[in-house]
């Protein structure tokens, strides 16, 4: 009886000093939005740099004259950005290159979006290269330019390739993004810690936020396994 | 190299000259072919597996690049430029310049005349200048154009369909006339729907190339290529790709276009269809035309034991 009790007792408290007293939920409430803004607007940034990258990469295969100097530094970036750990990236992006800024989370939006925009690149450029070379060969013998064939032709066959990849890099960005707190931005773990280092009950704030990454993962999960399967039945050809 | 720029070599439609194509070095695939393509003819390229006949379709708008020689399409070349083509290039060099300098020449036409009598331009590690280079840049430019305005006449049907899956049917046809603004939306949906009834695929118009049968993508492909209203249509292997049940549907829609003159280079494995819609055969072995004639005497009396032992393994 009195283990039950003391189990009891534990959760309660546990749970009335994590998230009721002092309205402690509204952290977790504005750390979760946190989260998602920045994993959001990361992947907005990621794909649009990922789409810069490819298609400049893409055109220089194709025709080893052009975009030299832009394959270079499309090159430089991808190399550097694979090869540096993501906290340190964070750290230089918010100590050095943007020290003036005052926005902590446009500054995290920034890192990890430039840090994505390697990887989802890379997805891009699978995704273009998957595209059957004969829709390329279809478009221009029918005398559309190279960049009509791109657009028209080719990229919205890649998009669709590659959307189920861009929700998974959202997943991860959603669970990268809790270094963020380096940077004081209240996000999931920010709050955990905030509430830890004023119960000093460890137990139970952070069980709650691997609770909590964890449903929105499955959450989005869900919807990017949905998107593929509508997707393969669309693409039968 | 003397040709002037823009000369027709004759009369053709397309006209090759003296092609050439490796993809590797060392090994050539197309060894030197000479061919024009009249308006109305029906051409049938046939040969063995390998001995180049995609390589030279795909040349013909340039699909493919020729390593040397020339594809023209009526009076334009559609093969990369050579700057003695074009005395505008020619004179904007620094060799131009430092003879010009000389004073050892009268004229511009005579320093452009031994320029290219002594192949100057080419002259190892030379600089030829900015001016230069913009002259090339722009003739370059010109190339390319007239590339995509011959394409534009010139229709081609590949083995695998290529139909866009992201569009359906209507879509397929429409989009390139569309895009390069040759119709209007509703000519070129007038337009398709009317080849669409030619080959009695109508009601298909709003289905996506998913849900057609091969024989039908074909024939959409075929009407596809149809709607740029082109000069000449390419045709690489267009049934062998199909169910046996299938091919004949697509011969048919090919056969009446033969009947209307329609000019067609087909590569073909169908032995019945060259011998009896094409009026010229042409036989590619090991990358060059080795016969090239009526089918009727490609067919009926053919001259290089080659042909003769290919006919015997595919009739
Ligand atoms: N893109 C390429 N890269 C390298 N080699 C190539 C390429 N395309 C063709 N070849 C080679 O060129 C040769 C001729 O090929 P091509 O496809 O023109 O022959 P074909 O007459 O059309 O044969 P088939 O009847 O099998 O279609 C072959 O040896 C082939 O391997
Ligand atoms: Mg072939």
């Amino acid at each position: 009886m009195n283990i039950i009790n003391g189990i009891s007792r534990f959760f309660v408290n546990g749970f009335k000093t994590t998230f009721i007293d002092e309205n402690r939920y509204e952290l977790f409430l504005k750390g979760i939005g946190n989260t998602i803004l920045t994993a959001l607007f990361a992947t907005l940034v990621g794909i649009a740099i990922g789409a810069l990258i490819a298609v400049i990469k893409t055109i220089h295969k194709q025709n080893g004259r052009k975009l030299r100097i832009l394959n270079a530094i499309a090159e430089a970036y991808t190399t550097i950005i694979r090869g540096t750990p993501v906290v340190v990236q964070l750290l230089i992006m918010y100590n050095i290159i943007f020290r003036w800024s005052t926005h902590p989370v446009l500054v995290g939006i920034a890192a990890f979006g430039i840090n994505s925009g390697a990887y989802v690149s890379e997805i891009i450029r699978a995704g273009i290269n998957a595209v059957d070379i004969g829709q390329t060969e279809a478009g221009r013998s029918l005398g559309l330019s190279g960049s009509t064939t791109m657009s028209k032709i080719v990229i919205p066959q890649a998009v669709k390739n590659v959307l189920p990849a861009i929700g998974n890099e959202f997943i991860s960005l959603l669970k990268e993004t809790s270094i963020i707190g380096y940077l004081g931005v209240l996000d999931i773990t920010k709050a955990a810690e905030r509430i830890i280092s004023r119960t000093a009950n460890v137990y139970f704030p952070y069980i709650s936020i691997a609770l909590m990454y964890l449903a929105m993962v499955l959450v989005m999960n869900y919807f990017v396994k949905k998107l593929e399967r509508r997707l393969a039945k669309s693409d039968r050809n | 190299m003397t040709e002037t720029e823009n000369a027709m070599p004759c009369d053709a439609i397309i006209s090759v000259r003296g092609l050439y194509k490796s993809f590797v070095k060392g090994k050539m695939v197309l060894n030197g072919i000479n061919c024009d393509i009249k308006k109305g003819e029906q051409i049938a390229v046939i040969g063995p597996s390998g001995g180049g006949k995609s390589t030279f379709l795909r040349c013909l708008n340039t699909l493919e690049s020729p390593t040397y020689g020339e594809i023209w399409f009526e009076n334009k070349l559609l093969t990369a430029p050579d700057p003695y083509l074009h005395s505008e290039v020619i004179t904007a060099s620094k060799t131009f310049g430092d003879i010009m300098a000389s004073g050892r020449f009268r004229s511009n036409d005579d320093i452009i005349a031994e320029i290219r009598a002594k192949d100057l331009l080419k002259e190892s590690g030379r600089k030829e200048g900015k001016a230069y280079t913009e002259a090339l840049k722009k003739v370059e430019a010109e190339n390319r154009q007239s590339i995509d305005l011959a394409r534009q006449r010139i229709g081609m049907v590949f083995q695998h369909f290529n139909l866009f899956p992201h569009f359906n049917v209507l879509k397929n046809i429409m989009f390139a006339p569309t895009e390069l603004k040759i119709q209007t939306p509703e000519e070129a949906k007038e337009n398709a729907m009317a080849l669409l009834r030619r080959i009695g695929l109508e009601e298909k118009a709003d289905a996506f190339p998913s849900q057609l049968s091969g024989g039908q993508k074909q024939r959409i492909a075929i009407v596809r290529a149809l709607a740029m209203n082109p000069d000449v249509m390419l045709f690489d292997e267009p049934t062998s790709a199909l169910d046996p049940e299938m091919v004949g549907e697509v011969l048919e829609v090919m056969k009446n276009l033969a009947e209307q003159g329609m000019t067609m280079v087909v590569v073909t494995h169908e032995m019945g269809f060259a011998r009896e819609v094409a009026n010229r055969a042409i036989f590619l072995d090991e990358g060059v035309i080795a016969e090239d004639g009526a089918p009727a005497d490609v067919f009926g009396n053919p001259k290089s034991e080659r042909l003769r032992s290919f006919l015997a393994k595919v009739l």
